[in-house]
């Protein structure tokens, strides 16, 4: 049974239509990512959730029950914030007792909860410093103990690593996932960093103007995504449009504006005529020198960029910038600037997504 | 001052050092000293000077038949102390600023939370609302209270009109009416200082504290009051420092019967024309004030809460 789940959300502000119709399960004990744009509602979900704000429609369900119209105050749900909201009068001792305080747990229950919960972030030894004398990353230690500590039934984590600099973020991503696990918490994540989704969750959710485009596994977002917007948000896609021009036992056939021919697995029913969108990741692209593969095609060229790990190559294929990501093995030497070049890929690489109208 | 010049400027900083020294002529540590200068100078030759006189003089003596003696003795101070008449003048007047001060805060922390809440166009009315009492004159307001408090006053007129009050209620000269026309004038301040301090905190606070459980009452308690304790602080200086040392309102509505620490000051003055001992009078009021408000900041900042004063 669900832990969580929503039911076509709704919430419009004033003018603005922030959610039209979200609907989410989420089980025990999962780790859930709401994943978009600033604008698409993901914040604003959470905020629902936590009970900030109130639903103009639809239904949250958690443990089974409706939380229609109970204060965010009895939710029992723990929150991250993305600013990490510790109190800055309190000592971090009291900043975690905070939701036990509000409980009435008594004195000495409270004194080895905290203790606990510091031993669970791995940040024992600082209760009675205050906020302000704590790093970013020992704040978030912090919040995250402090949201733990009481025992929630979902933790809410609201952009919690992004004020974090980017080693400690690398970092924190596999922690915070650790103790996660370890707690066996219900998680909903909300973040627009893909990377940091793609890491993380155990499913995404991508969320775009309000809705939810896709939920899945990270390999089925990244791998099969269902939307354009998807394939677009999530890693990166060279993009062709055009149409089928046959369907036969999974393998369809797509020719692109350019006259390309492009061959593609797809489940879906496709028919001829259908207008497409093909896309296919950079890395999934082979570099030769010259065409030699029948799936391959023949482009110019244009530049190199150097990126340590991997290196990007920028080509154009008619009046089409294509870009082509490669492992850092081997020599270079061989891609020369301005040199043709063939690009080839295998046929269940190809992602087929529909075509704008 | 000077330690807020870093040792190795950035090239962007030393660029506009340069500047400012082709352009002055004047060398770049100097500006810091140059600019605070001409209210420096100000606040020496006008307010440090005189009061040096002023403490300088309240050791002299006074004689009706003679005028001032250049004497230095404490005599002023000990008849300041030994009179019940004037401990009781200073009983009663930091009784009135007491009063004052805290029904300053009690009535304006609710306008200043709600000020705080309401947003944009709404707040920047209601905020020209509560100043709009300081456009008009203090003497001005002060004799409106007469209009409402007098014997034919309002509330009189009103309570006899609709047979409330038999007699009319002495409200006038008495050290109720002193507080309440303080009150009126001094509690813009109050809301103001509360304001700034509640416009700090971060609603994301609130946020969190509902989340762990709190409901709007704990949450007030827990955390918007503790985090507001600067503008308490601040507020409460400011309303209690005025009117420790206000004497127009006083005089108007308190009269002989409510003296006040600054009525006296004005008596001694330019009625007994006992200069010495209106000097003492001042300085033991100023003594006082600075006295009382800096137990009352170390109270607060030595309290659970002292790390929001930092």
């Amino acid at each position: 049974m669900a832990d969580l789940q929503l039911t076509d959300i709704r919430k419009i502000f004033d003018t603005f239509v922030a959610l039209r119709g979200v609907s989410l399960e989420i089980a025990r004990g999962e780790f859930v990512t709401l994943l978009g744009p600033s604008g698409c509602g993901k914040t604003t979900t959470l905020n629902l959730i936590a009970g900030f704000i109130e639903a103009d429609g639809g239904e949250i369900m958690i443990g089974g029950r409706p939380v229609t119209g109970i204060p965010s105050h009895k939710r029992n749900l723990g929150m991250v914030f993305q600013n990490y909201a510790l109190f800055p009068h309190l000592t971090v001792f009291d900043n975690i007792a905070f939701g036990l305080k509000m409980r009435r747990v008594e004195r000495a229950e409270i004194a080895r909860r905290v203790d606990r919960a510091l031993a669970l972030v791995r940040m024992p030894g600082l209760e009675r410093r205050y906020p302000k004398q704590l790093s970013g990353g020992q704040q978030q230690r912090v919040a995250l103990a402090r949201a733990l500590v009481i025992e929630p039934a979902i933790l809410l984590l609201d952009e919690p690593l992004s004020n974090l600099d980017a080693k400690l973020r690398e970092e924190m991503r596999v922690e915070l996932r650790e103790i996660q696990r370890e707690v066996g918490i219900t998680t909903v994540f909300v973040t627009h960093d893909q990377e940091e989704a793609l890491v993380m969750s155990d499913r995404i959710a991508v969320m775009n103007c309000g809705m939810v485009e896709q939920v899945g596994t990270p390999a089925e977002i990244y791998e099969r995504p269902a939307t354009n917007f998807v394939a677009q948000f999530v890693g990166e896609s060279n993009c062709f449009r055009g149409h089928v021009e046959e369907s036969r036992e999974g393998v369809v056939v797509v020719k692109t504006e350019e006259g390309l021919i492009i061959r593609a697995r797809s489940d879906r029913a496709w028919r001829p005529g259908d207008r497409v969108q093909v896309a296919i990741r950079p890395e999934k692209i082979q570099v030769g020198e010259s065409p030699n593969r029948p799936a391959a095609i023949a482009a110019v060229l244009e530049r190199v960029l150097y990126l340590g790990a991997s290196v990007r190559c920028l080509a154009r294929f008619h009046q089409r910038k294509l870009i082509a990501s490669l492992p850092n093995v081997g020599p270079l030497a061989r891609l020369t600037v301005g040199a043709e070049i063939s690009l080839g890929w295998s046929e269940e690489d190809v992602i087929l997504l529909p075509g704008d109208a | 001052m000077s330690s807020s010049f870093p040792a190795m400027p950035s090239p962007a900083q030393a660029a506009r050092l340069v500047l400012v020294r082709t352009r002055t002529g004047v060398k770049p540590y100097l500006t810091p000293w140059l600019l605070v200068l001409p209210a420096t100078l100000m606040f020496v030759a006008l307010f440090l000077l005189p009061m040096l006189a002023l403490f300088v003089s309240s050791f002299h003596g006074y004689d009706p038949n003679v005028g001032i003696i250049r004497v230095l003795s404490v005599q002023n101070y000990v008849k300041f102390v030994s009179d019940p008449y004037y401990r009781e003048a200073l009983v009663r007047t930091l009784r009135i600023a007491l009063m004052v001060t805290i029904l300053s805060g009690l009535l304006g922390y609710p306008v200043a939370y709600h000020l705080n809440q309401v947003g944009g166009r709404t707040r920047t009315y209601l905020t020209l609302a509560i100043l709009s009492p300081l456009l008009v004159s203090l003497v001005i307001r002060t004799f409106g209270w007469l209009i409402i408090l007098g014997p034919n006053g309002v509330i009189n007129f009103l309570g006899r009109g609709l047979g409330i009050l038999g007699a009319p209620l002495k409200l006038m000269y008495t050290e109720g009416a002193v507080i309440v026309g303080t009150l009126h004038v001094y509690l813009p301040f109050m809301v103001l200082a509360l304001l700034s301090s509640l416009q700090n905190i971060d609603p994301n606070l609130y946020q969190a504290a509902s989340n762990l459980g709190a409901d709007p009452v704990r949450r007030f308690v827990h955390v918007t009051l503790p985090l507001s304790l600067p503008g308490i602080l601040a507020g409460s200086l400011i309303v209690f420092s005025l009117s420790v040392s206000s004497f127009v309102t006083p005089a108007i509505l308190g009269g002989a019967r409510v003296k006040v620490m600054a009525y006296l000051v004005w008596e001694e003055d330019l009625v007994m024309l006992n200069w010495p001992f209106g000097a003492a009078i001042a300085f033991i009021l100023l003594v006082i004030t600075i006295a009382i408000m800096l137990i009352y900041h170390r109270i607060l900042e030595a309290g659970r809460y002292g790390v929001v004063f930092q």
